[in-house]
């Protein structure tokens, strides 16, 4: 292939436009991981196929909470709506940020009554050591996080959220109390979901 | 000779690229050191009277932190996900009431947060849970966390501000952790 004075440009002006663009990323950490998180850089916003849709019946799951009792889907209904929150991977930037907010404002879960489930592909001891640093006060966080970690990211699957790394998306499912799918935001990896989006979807549960 | 420059004229827009590269991935601002002057923000109006009251501020009018009427304020960057920031929350309150409670100091000082890469709602939301009694503004896209390069919350920035020239007196990134010593270094601003 002949390299053209023209195609080293556009490479390079390339090159630049994607570096510029990841350099102009900011996320600040907390001071509860100082020094502790690995930051893997800029991702491809999403990389998963969808498999289910607003209206379908959440597929159940059983998985193993950080706590040692088995958390199912199907325990909740007829009692509660349920929020699930996959996020991609423990100790990493923005996921670091998101569950901490859920775990301080408990009381717009309850006034919806609503429970959130965290799940993420990672073991259990790595859930529990970042959970830990969450809340080191209470030393876990209130809402129930599960291991998708064997088999490997099975109901990320079922979720159609499974990313081709093997981490899952960050994404959020609002089911309601029949077991149905009200709301799903399969988000840009890299950017936190701001709260008042969900909180608009769980208003509509009382509509 | 002619191949030779245009065997390099190849290799100019590679040397471009990478002083681009170079140029913008430095960072353009580090926390500001002690005597450093601190960055030109630009925030909105309070729309609470009261907040407006408290800084100075007239309705409707965007505002630099030299712009408050104090001779030095204390600017909290935060976030409502951070836990060292929520757990910090009731200390910035117990400061705030310290410092109304001191005639010096409550002439003197005034506090503000702000909040990295959180929305209006989330400041909020933040501000009616831990009761927050100073003024809160959003930085939802960091515009202002970039201009400071700070890489932990909660951060505190001690602004001395003199005929509208705002310059950090002290910093402190992570949690207060000894509120009588904070305190002597506000009383210490001359």
């Amino acid at each position: 292939m002949r390299i053209t004075t023209g195609s080293i440009s556009f490479l390079c002006f390339a090159a630049a436009l994607f570096i510029l663009a990841a350099a102009s990323l900011s996320w600040a950490e907390s001071g509860a991981f100082a020094g502790s998180i690995y930051d893997p850089g800029r991702l491809k916003p999403t990389d998963s196929v969808s498999v289910v849709k607003v209206g379908d019946r959440a597929p159940d799951f059983d998985l193993l909470s950080v706590t040692g009792e088995r958390v199912s889907l199907s325990s909740f209904k007829g009692t509660k709506n349920v929020v699930i929150s996959f996020v991609p991977a423990a100790w990493t930037p923005v996921c670091s940020d998101q569950w901490p907010g859920y775990n301080a404002f408990k009381e717009i879960f309850d006034g919806h009554d609503a429970i959130l489930l965290g799940i993420t592909v990672d073991n259990i001891p790595t859930l529990f050591a970042w959970t830990h640093e969450m809340d080191p006060a209470a030393g876990r966080v209130w809402f129930p996080v599960l291991s998708d970690f064997w088999p490997h990211g099975e109901t990320a699957a079922r979720y159609g959220v499974l990313r081709s790394n093997g981490t899952s998306e960050r994404a959020l499912f609002v089911i309601d109390k029949k077991g149905i799918i009200r709301w799903i935001d399969v988000h840009d990896i890299n950017k936190r979901p701001n709260i008042e989006d969900l909180v608009r979807e769980l208003d509509k549960l009382a509509d | 000779m002619r191949y030779l420059f245009s065997r390099i004229r190849i290799f100019i827009p590679s040397v471009v690229t990478v002083a681009l590269i170079l140029l913008f991935s430095q960072p353009a601002h580090a926390v500001p050191a002690v005597g450093d002057p601190f960055p030109k923000i630009t925030l909105p109006a309070p729309d609470a009277g009261a907040d407006r009251d408290y800084l100075g501020i007239a309705r409707g009018k965007a505002f630099m932190i030299g712009d408050i009427a104090a001779p030095v304020v204390v600017v909290e960057f935060f976030s409502m996900y951070c836990p060292h920031c929520q757990a910090d929350a009731p200390t910035t309150v117990d400061l705030f009431d310290r410092i109304k409670k001191d005639p010096r100091l409550a002439q003197r000082v005034k506090m503000i947060g702000i909040g990295v890469g959180n929305s209006d709602y989330e400041v909020g939301i933040f501000k009616k849970k831990y009761r927050i009694p100073f003024p809160l503004f959003p930085d939802g896209d960091y515009t202002i966390l970039n201009l400071l390069e700070i890489k932990y919350t909660p951060a505190y920035i001690v602004v001395r501000i003199d005929r509208g020239k705002a310059t950090v007196v002290h910093t402190q990134i992570g949690r207060i952790k000894d509120i009588e010593s904070f305190l002597t270094t506000l009383s210490s601003v001359r």
